[in-house]
């Protein structure tokens, strides 16, 4: 009998707006194995979800249109189907999970309704039996609770949950082939864990094929048996994981695999690195195709460490209340909690967590962004929470942050080298005549061009409006960056690119960096020092050494262990089936938290006593 | 939860009618002219030839000598137990004509909102549905016609085509009179401007609605497009849309004193423009109490509404 479960062949996808024809997909072919997991891995832009939504027929038509191959499927040709057949085969016999599961799930249907009228649709069943068989698939996908479950509504669940319900939607009818479109990457590593592991579990309950899309080369080591790799509509190459993996052929893959930061391959170096296998100078839009070997780079040891602390930040809290109808305080968010921390100069200080543990409310409560409620910030030994606005003026030239989305972060009404100089020209750190010039400085240094002065933030590409994100801070030569989760918007291939030129920034100009990101390998790459947060606190601190190759505090522990290693070998053997969620910072008026210190374990080394 | 709410919003309401009622006192107060005077049958410019005694005995029977203060809680205190006095000018209880008046305006308003809805919901539904075909562009085109041809000028139109021409409907008058064909003409001059706004809302949040992720969602379970239009879009999509037809609801109380006239209904917008014209301030009060509370009922039926459809907002 025939193993294969699903044959794409020389599928081409175009899109064309006004006019206008991009190739999304070209001649691209791969097949799926019954039971097989696919990974189907490329950056954005690379064709990788369009070809998935094509097996569905989902693209929108128009401006989409499978202009020419086949998708064989069960004896049938899906391409030139009707759209009754279609209909017949989605949701039955071939399913799909979104990356966003917050807006992938109707708001304001129940979410037993949502299963059902999947089992109503295809098998005719009643509105009883069908939502039996609902309660049966939450209960599968470990969704505690069901029956009540069955009455609520999206909102009211958290992320992990809804992905959940979303994967329960699409197995209902125990589908030959699911497809999953980056399911985990608006997920909590910790959830992300779960839910591969969900998809792992069912997929072998049920049987089925899974034809996974991802970016996330961890991902792809953790889960899938055999890979295609997409580049600008294309398949590159195509091999079993370990052969992606251990003996890449094409340079693309090469280069991809080393600029993906690995947890655990920074084990015995003290200093950050930089990576090797990139050409900055290169234009954007263009790959990355260089065969230099793959190593870390170290930067220079400009730490000061002796000196006085450039950043001192003690025992702050920062809350923010819910209030009623009636403008009456009902409860409270602890949003940062008896933090204490210190950056030295040259220093990069990485605050790593979750999604609600507070880290960006930590870094915009540090510069004031946010109104702290209590507790001390030093910055250059000058007390600022004190400060009045016009005091405060002058300080925020010294520390300056550079945000997470490079896309609404900038003023698309404003060209680049106005966003850049505004700053400038406030603070008058030159003359009016002088400015173009240092302007030109600034960007050249950034790695964009003097022509793109005048360009509007629209006109470049993600990874150049990042590197805007940084110019506009670097041009009022502060002391102290924040970064907030400054390159968790891009590709890997530019974030690299962008993580290395914040770190030759830093040897330039010693810099200080608050490294804030959710990403476990990227903070263990660029830092010096490390902070883990969670529920408003931290819970451990120290060298980048002490946290990743000594972790003591079990939350620290959990998120190590949760982040996928891009390296099928380091696979985990035993699935993790836990369904426990992140707590909510929310708290009634009434609590009030114990105050703990950190105790110390070694030099430098603290963690939160745990029970 | 929903009963909570419901409770909540309605002791807010009570501040709210009270509001009402104290501007309707200052209107009725501030408009220029004695009272007394139009009692006695005579407007502004024959003041001299009224016996001066006889104006101030009108007014002392009137309470009107009294301070303003103690004539605003006399007539908040009688209003609450719905009595709203006698019109000075022509001697009946206010609350008579009230009653009398209210219901030709609601049955007005209430099938002219009604056509509103089931017209323009279809034709915006139709126009996201089949988006980019003739049809889309035939029901863009109606309804950029209707938000704005002007509803007097509308109306006068349809009396001569259908009333004065063809003689299908009778100019005007009440349903009492002539059964329900007396509503056909006004419901459909006044309908046509809201049916067109709605259309146009419901067409532009069905469009953005059917470019969510869980359009997507639902396609990929294999539903028919009926189910993904009605039942997954159109929920989605009709907040926007009730919130249209909450402020349309509204401005027809205003839009339908202007009918009201044309077609000769005796409804509360009439009842309103007679009072002004006769410096009848008893009847004015009443009727902008009575238009102004049914303009917050109106705007607490759709916050309720917005309820019943998204239970994000039961909080």
């Amino acid at each position: 009998m025939n193993n294969v479960a699903l044959e794409v062949k020389n599928l081409s996808v175009e899109f064309n707006v006004r006019g206008k024809i991009t190739k999304a997909v070209s001649n691209v072919s791969w097949h799926v194995n019954k039971g097989e997991t696919l990974a189907i891995v490329g950056e954005s832009g690379s064709g990788k979800s369009v070809s998935a939504l094509s097996i569905l027929k989902l693209i929108p038509d128009p401006p989409g249109k499978i202009t020419s191959g086949s998708i064989n499927f069960q004896g049938a040709n899906i391409v030139e189907s009707s759209d009754r057949e279609i209909r017949d085969i989605r949701g039955k016999k071939i399913s799909m999970i979104f990356q966003e599961p917050m807006t992938s799930l109707n708001p304001l249907m129940t979410i037993g309704n949502q299963i059902s009228e999947v089992l109503e649709r295809h098998y005719n069943l009643s509105k009883k039996e069908s939502y039996e068989k609902a309660k049966k698939i939450l209960d599968l996908v470990q969704i505690p609770d069901s029956k009540r479950w069955l009455n609520g509504y999206p909102h009211e669940m958290s992320g992990g949950m809804r992905q959940r319900v979303m994967i329960a939607m699409a197995l209902v009818c125990e589908p030959t082939i699911l497809i999953a479109d980056e399911p985990t990457t608006a997920l909590d590593v910790t959830i992300q864990a779960q839910i591969l592991d969900l998809i792992k579990k069912l997929q072998m309950d049920i049987g089925m094929s899974v034809v996974f899309i991802t970016h996330d080369m961890g991902v792809v080591a953790e889960i899938a048996d055999r890979v295609i790799v997409m580049l600008r509509g294309e398949k590159v190459e195509e091999g079993t994981v370990s052969e992606i993996f251990h003996n890449p052929k094409h340079p693309y893959t090469k280069a991809l695999l080393s600029v993906v930061p690995k947890l655990g391959s920074m084990k015995g170096r003290p200093l950050p690195a930089k990576f090797s296998n990139i050409d900055v100078k290169r234009a954007e839009g263009d790959d990355v195709v260089s065969t230099k070997k793959n190593e870390l780079i170290n930067v220079k040891d400009n730490v000061k460490k002796t000196d006085p602390p450039i950043l001192e930040v003690e025992n702050l809290t920062t809350r923010f209340y819910i209030k009623s109808g009636f403008g009456f305080k009902k409860g409270k968010v602890h949003a940062v909690e008896g933090v204490g921390l210190s950056l030295q100069e040259g220093e990069t200080l990485g605050i790593v967590g979750e999604s609600g543990c507070g880290k960006s409310t930590l870094g915009k409560s540090i510069i004031r962004l946010v109104e702290p409620t209590s507790g001390k910030i030093k910055i250059r030994g000058k007390e600022i929470i004190s400060l009045s606005k016009n005091e405060m003026f002058s300080i925020r030239k010294d520390v300056q942050i550079v945000f997470q989305d490079p896309y609404s972060s900038l003023n698309p009404r404003l060209t680049a080298g106005k966003i850049v100089s505004e700053g400038m020209r406030l603070h008058k750190v030159c003359k009016e005549e002088e400015l173009q010039e240092r302007l030109i400085k600034i960007f050249e240094r950034v790695g964009l061009s003097e022509f793109q002065i005048n360009n509007y933030p629209h006109e470049f590409s993600g990874g150049q409006r990042q590197r805007i994100g940084i110019a506009r801070a670097l041009s009022l030569s502060p002391k102290i960056i924040i970064a907030d989760e400054a390159v968790s918007a891009l590709d890997v291939s530019i974030q690299a690119q962008v993580v290395n030129l914040m770190m030759e920034l830093q040897e330039e100009y010693g810099l200080s960096y608050l490294f804030i990101s959710h990403d476990m390998a990227v903070i263990e790459r660029v830092c010096h020092r490390v902070a883990v947060m969670y529920l408003g606190e931290i819970v451990e601190l120290g060298s980048r050494g002490q946290v990743f190759e000594n972790p003591q505090h079990p939350y620290t522990k959990k998120l190590m262990k949760a982040v996928p290693v891009a390296d099928p070998n380091l696979r985990k053997r035993e699935l993790n089936i836990m369904t426990d969620e992140i707590p909510s910072a929310l708290k009634p008026m009434s609590y009030e938290p114990e105050k703990v210190d950190l105790i110390k374990i070694e030099e430098g080394h603290f963690i939160k006593p745990y029970l | 939860m929903f009963l909570k709410i419901l409770l909540r919003r309605l002791i807010t309401f009570l501040p709210t009618v009270l509001g009402i009622a104290t501007f309707a006192f200052i209107l009725g107060h501030a408009t220029p002219g004695d009272p007394a005077y139009a009692a006695l049958g005579v407007d502004l410019e024959g003041y001299s030839g009224v016996d001066p005694e006889e104006v101030e005995r009108v007014r002392k029977e009137l309470g009107l000598d009294k301070p303003i203060l103690v004539q605003y809680f006399n007539w908040i205190w009688n209003a609450l137990q719905g009595d709203f006095g006698r019109s000075y000018v022509n001697d009946y209880v206010v609350m008579d004509a009230v009653i009398e008046a209210l219901p030709n305006t609601l049955y007005l308003l209430g099938f002219t909102m009604l056509t509103a809805i089931i017209v323009g919901v279809s034709i915006g539904m139709i126009s996201a549905i089949y988006q980019g075909t003739i049809g889309d562009l035939i029901a863009r085109l109606i309804s950029i016609i209707g938000v704005s041809t002007p509803v007097f000028w509308f109306a006068l139109i349809l009396i001569l085509v259908f009333a004065y021409t063809l003689d299908w409907f009778p100019i005007g008058g009440v349903v009492e009179e002539f059964g329900p064909k007396a509503l056909v003409l006004p419901v459909a001059s006044i309908a046509l401007h809201p049916a067109a706004l709605i259309a146009r809302m419901t067409r532009s949040s069905m469009l953005e609605v059917l470019s969510h992720d869980m359009i997507r969602t639902a396609t990929s379970k294999g539903l028919f497009r009926k189910r993904i239009f009605f039942v997954h879009a159109l929920r989605n999509a009709i907040n926007p849309v009730v919130t249209v037809i909450g402020f349309q609801t509204g401005n027809l109380v205003g839009g339908a004193v202007a009918i009201e006239v044309i077609f000769t209904i005796r409804g509360m917008g009439e009842l309103l423009i007679t009072a002004i014209h006769d410096k009848d301030i008893l009847v004015m009060q009443c009727a902008i109490l009575v238009i102004g509370v049914s303009f917050a009922v109106i705007n607490l039926l759709v916050d309720m509404i917005y309820l019943l459809i998204d239970p994000r907002i039961r909080l």
